[in-house]
């Protein structure tokens, strides 16, 4: 129990500690750091105190050395800088600061319109170094000769940096990005004006649909694809379709959002076709699906009535099927996926399907269709876009990162964003950038991790990187599938090479080799254990009085403290197993049912339960048993079969016996095929002492009993079972 | 050919060969009045065979000849079967066959049997006998439902659990019933055992060769008797150097913890 007070006490006691200290150093800083500087406004700085809260969560566990200067662990006051007052200026981290994690400082900087990069390179402003830099980055500070800052110069250039606006850029670095976000924020109010007002109810998404193919963002090259394919449609339709490079229909997949439906109906539309579109409200069964292509190929749309006859002409047949939604046809529309191939491959017109995810489900209509990938769109196709549109709405940005912020954060589902940006329009007029961070915390989404992923990252190194989340998070992953994540870890963690903790006793008479694998065991026993702690909580959980409240214990015993030991590095390389333990359970459960019904019919002349007769009487009777077969051949078959009369054993429960020893398989294989078929044809033939008549319920329960009658005598009373079906209890 | 173990099985008080002052004290008991029985002790130690005797001792011969039943009880999610031996006065359960549902199998089935009398009006006692086996693996709620019933039928009813260990029977069944330990024989008795068994097979037997077939088995008499006649069918002459063969599963175990002690390191 001590252990796990380690993991609680160290970061839960320091939050207390600095939540309690923080007006005090408030002060401290203050008059210190800051004597110029007005009081900070209060309701501002406690976002920033928290944040330094939750790192030291981080940081506390991990930490090598214990904090002898207090100064490392107090808390620093965040100054609260001038607006955009970091404009222009790119930034690059490396190694930990002092109080920051690497999060909040980037927030940081990214707050006051600065910008973050991965790399230092020649136009990088500062580089702000902490703990444990990169070597790499260091050289190239060096030969780019980048001025470098540490935590507390950081923190006063942002408090002494002129306020700057992002309209009007100073910095000539920033220029080039700057302006290219000005000229789409550039209000366009012949169009604006009157959409905003006339089409009011409209959404965002159905307002500012792509009216040409410029307007789509990304994918060029696949929307490049799917237009080639239908310009080359009809001349394909002549010379037939071979399903290698002809196809005579497109299977478009991509994630939600990124203008598939749009993309396939625009262009469509400039190929000249009437689009007709089936989509996951209409049902699309086989025969829906047979009449709904009959009319779109056999006649002409409406629209034909209404041209000339000469454009009549050349737009007959000019009818396109969109399939929309394709992997929603499953289980209603039976039948829909195969009937939609048999289409395609007879089809006289262009189809177009469209789904999220090909899976398994569509492989049979993945064969016969070209399939065109779209992919998520990078920010910077979508930037420009959102820009416009929200310059049209009159939704003001304090900065051009803000839209990247959540472009991010919507996974570039570019309906996603216009979505959010559009509620957010509801209430407000501008956007900063705590506000776009607030907008993507309030929809994120809570996506269930599939046990593969979570297992992935509790082994991995980065969720117990110092710079990661805290305890709760950590806990947060075995409640994504509380039941089967245990199992994983325990079935995967001796395949995790894990990392040796630094903290290790160094020592000089013993080989270093030697100590690396000392303390690989040592960790690996301590995950050992704290599992086996883990699986006292389960049986407390699921026992006969349940408590679920253990659950957060039980998954700091089973997931937690067991990685926080071992992991480190997949060594074998292998995806991470399946529980085993699963198949094992259903197999213990299959012997144990096999053996029962041994017991039950040996029950009549032996005394032991069923664990005895797998321990002493099988390894007994499995010899008893095969031996005579083995070295007689048919002439031991009587003698076999005799001891099995004796014992009331059938044939089932021969074989079962033969399943239930060990090395039972191979003895099958050393009796001879042919010794084995007569010893079946011989017992099947002769009539054997049962031990019960099972009768079987109703209809047939008449002739069974009347066939078995005369197998009966020497085992029970036949007249009792014989006559009543049900069966007979003691009160006879 | 029944194997040795069931053909020399005793099946009275007097002919059981271990535990001879338990025997007789159980013999005075079926002259008194019989309590609720708790039999316990390590497997192989003869627990079954002295119930079996105790139940000839109680109601005579008509209590060897047992059959077996299937019975079906409706559970509120399903149904559920079990099997149960039974002869003419006694009848012998095994609810831990069904797991979590044994605690049904007491509501429906145990009260159904012990709300009758004797039928037989020339039975020698006038209770029937339930024989509970692997009562250790019964569930806390099912040994719950076993408690009043044992106290409001003690007129029609006799109990006898057998189990292992007494440490998962509660603290109100202990209390209601009279606890038996069966000890392992010692390794005297056991000898002679195997000695009888040997003279009337016919098989020299020698003394050393006994000993260390009762040190491998670790003086459990039923393994003991199985392991001598898995030798005595594998080898013609059985001299002191046969090779007394291992169980199987123990010989898994023993490759295993081989394998630990030669290498310790992390190997998957």
């Amino acid at each position: 129990m001590s252990d796990i007070r380690k993991y609680f006490n160290a970061p839960g006691g320091a939050s207390k500690k600095n939540a309690k200290k923080t007006p005090k150093t408030d002060n401290n800083d203050q008059s210190e750091n800051v004597p110029e500087e007005p009081r900070v406004n209060p309701g501002k700085s406690k976002p920033s105190k928290r944040a330094k809260e939750d790192d030291s969560h981080t940081e506390a566990p991990k930490k090598k050395q214990p904090k002898t200067t207090p100064s490392a662990s107090e808390p620093k006051e965040i100054p609260e800088g001038a607006e955009n007052c970091l404009f222009g200026k790119t930034f690059v981290f490396t190694g930990d600061l002092e109080t920051l994690s690497r999060e909040d400082s980037q927030d940081l900087v990214k707050r006051y319109g600065g910008k973050v990069t991965a790399t230092p390179s020649s136009r990088t402003t500062y580089v702000v170094v902490g703990d444990n830099p990169g070597p790499k980055k260091l050289e190239k500070i060096k030969q780019h000769n980048i001025p470098t800052l540490n935590e507390d110069e950081l923190l006063d250039l942002i408090k002494n940096a002129p306020a700057q606006s992002a309209e009007q850029p100073k910095s000539a670095k920033g220029k080039s990005r700057a302006s290219d976000a000005m000229e789409i924020s550039d209000p366009i109010p012949t169009t604006s004006g009157s959409s905003s007002t006339t089409l009011l109810s409209q959404l965002w998404s159905d307002k500012y649909k792509p009216k040409s193919l410029k307007e789509l963002c990304g994918n060029k090259s696949a929307v490049e694809n799917l237009q080639k394919w239908l310009k080359t449609w009809e001349s394909n339709l002549k010379s037939g379709f071979d399903f290698k490079s002809k196809y005579p229909a497109a299977l478009v997949s991509g994630p939600p959002g990124i203008g598939k439906t749009t993309a396939a109906h625009l262009i469509s539309k400039l190929e000249g076709y009437d689009v007709k579109e089936f989509n996951a409200s209409d049902t699309r069964s086989k025969k829906a699906l047979q009449m709904a292509v009959k009319t779109a190929t056999q006649n002409t749309s409406i629209m034909g009535f209404f041209q000339s006859e000469t454009e009549k002409a050349k737009k007959m047949g000019r009818t396109l099927i969109i399939m929309d939604e394709v992997d929603g046809m499953s289980a209603g529309d039976r039948g829909g996926v195969t009937e939609l191939v048999q289409l395609i491959k007879k089809t006289q017109v262009p189809i177009i399907c469209i789904c999220n995810e090909k899976g398994k489900k569509l492989q049979s209509l993945a064969n016969v269709c070209n399939e065109i990938r779209f992919q998520k769109p990078r920010v910077e196709q979508v930037r420009s876009r959102i820009m416009t549109i929200t310059s049209r709405e009159n939704l003001k940005f304090s900065q051009v990162n803000i839209v990247d912020e959540i472009i991010t954060g919507a996974n570039a589902d570019i309906r996603q964003i216009l979505n959010r940006l559009s509620s957010w329009k509801l209430a407000n007029n501008s956007i900063n950038y705590d506000e776009g961070k607030a907008i993507n915390k309030a929809s994120e989404k809570n996506v269930v991790l599939d046990p593969f992923d979570i297992i992935t990252r509790l082994f991995g190194t980065s969720i117990w990187n110092n710079r990661a989340g805290n305890l709760n998070d950590k806990l947060e992953l075995y409640f994504h599938e509380s039941d089967i994540v245990p199992l994983m870890i325990q079935e995967n963690y001796l395949k995790i090479k894990p990392h040796i903790l630094s903290n290790t006793i160094e020592r000089d008479d013993v080989n270093p080799k030697e100590l690396e694998k000392f303390s690989i065991l040592d960790a690996i026993s301590k995950a050992a254990a704290s599992i086996s702690d883990g699986d006292i909580c389960d049986s407390m959980i699921h026992g006969s009085q349940p408590q679920w409240t253990l659950m957060p214990v039980h998954g700091m015993f089973s997931c937690v403290i067991p990685t926080y030991h071992v992991h480190g590095s997949n060594t074998s390389g292998a995806r991470y197993a399946f529980p085993s333990f699963l198949g094992q359970t259903s197999k213990t459960n299959k012997y144990k049912r096999i053996l029962r019904e041994v017991q039950i019919h040996m029950r009549l002349k032996i005394s032991g339960d069923k664990n005895e007769i797998r321990q002493s009487y099988l390894p007994a009777l499995f010899t008893a048993l095969s031996q005579p077969l083995i070295e007689k051949g048919s002439k031991g078959i009587p003698e076999v079969i005799e001891l099995m009369d004796q014992y009331y054993l059938s044939k089932d429960d021969w074989d079962a016996i033969m399943e239930l020893s060990f090395g039972g398989d191979k003895i099958l294989k050393d009796i001879n095929k042919s010794v084995k078929a007569a010893f079946t044809k011989k017992y099947n033939s002769s009539s054997h002492p049962i031990h019960f008549l099972k009768v079987p319920s109703g209809k047939s329960s008449k002739t069974a009993s009347a066939d078995a009658v005369p197998d009966f005598e020497d085992a029970i009373e036949v007249e009792e079972v014989a006559e009543e079906d049900e069966g007979v209890v003691s009160d006879d | 050919m029944s194997l040795w173990i069931d053909k020399y099985r005793p099946t009275t008080l007097e002919t059981l060969a271990f535990n001879k002052e338990l025997s007789r004290k159980l013999k005075n008991l079926t002259d008194s009045d019989f309590p609720h029985l708790l039999i316990y002790g390590p497997s192989g130690a003869g627990k079954k065979t002295r119930v079996l005797c105790i139940l000839k001792e109680l109601f005579g011969d008509g209590a060897e000849k047992i059959k077996i039943d299937q019975r079906s009880v409706e559970t509120p999610r399903k149904k559920i079967e079990i099997n149960i031996i039974s002869s003419k006065y006694h009848i012998e359960l095994t609810p831990s066959d069904v797991g979590i549902y044994d605690k049904i199998v007491f509501q429906e089935l145990l009260t159904e049997i012990a709300q009758t009398q004797q039928i037989d009006a020339g039975a020698k006692q006038r209770f029937k006998v339930v024989v509970i086996n692997e009562a250790d693996e019964i569930t806390r709620d099912a040994q719950a439902a076993l408690r009043r019933t044992m106290e409001k039928y003690m007129s029609n009813l006799r109990i006898i659990l057998c189990c292992n260990s007494t440490s998962r029977i509660i603290e109100p069944i202990r209390s209601r019933c009279m606890l038996l330990r069966v000890p392992l024989p010692s390794i005297d008795e056991i000898s002679k055992a195997l000695q009888h068994i040997a003279s009337s097979e016919n098989i020299r037997l020698s003394k050393v060769l006994t000993d260390k077939i009762i040190k491998q088995t670790q003086r459990n008499p039923r393994k003991a008797i199985l392991t001598f006649e898995v030798m005595a069918s594998q080898n013609k002459n059985l001299n002191d150097n046969v090779l007394i063969p291992k169980v199987d599963w123990e010989q898994v175990i023993d490759d295993i913890v081989e394998k630990i002690v030669k290498t310790q390191a992390v190997e998957t």
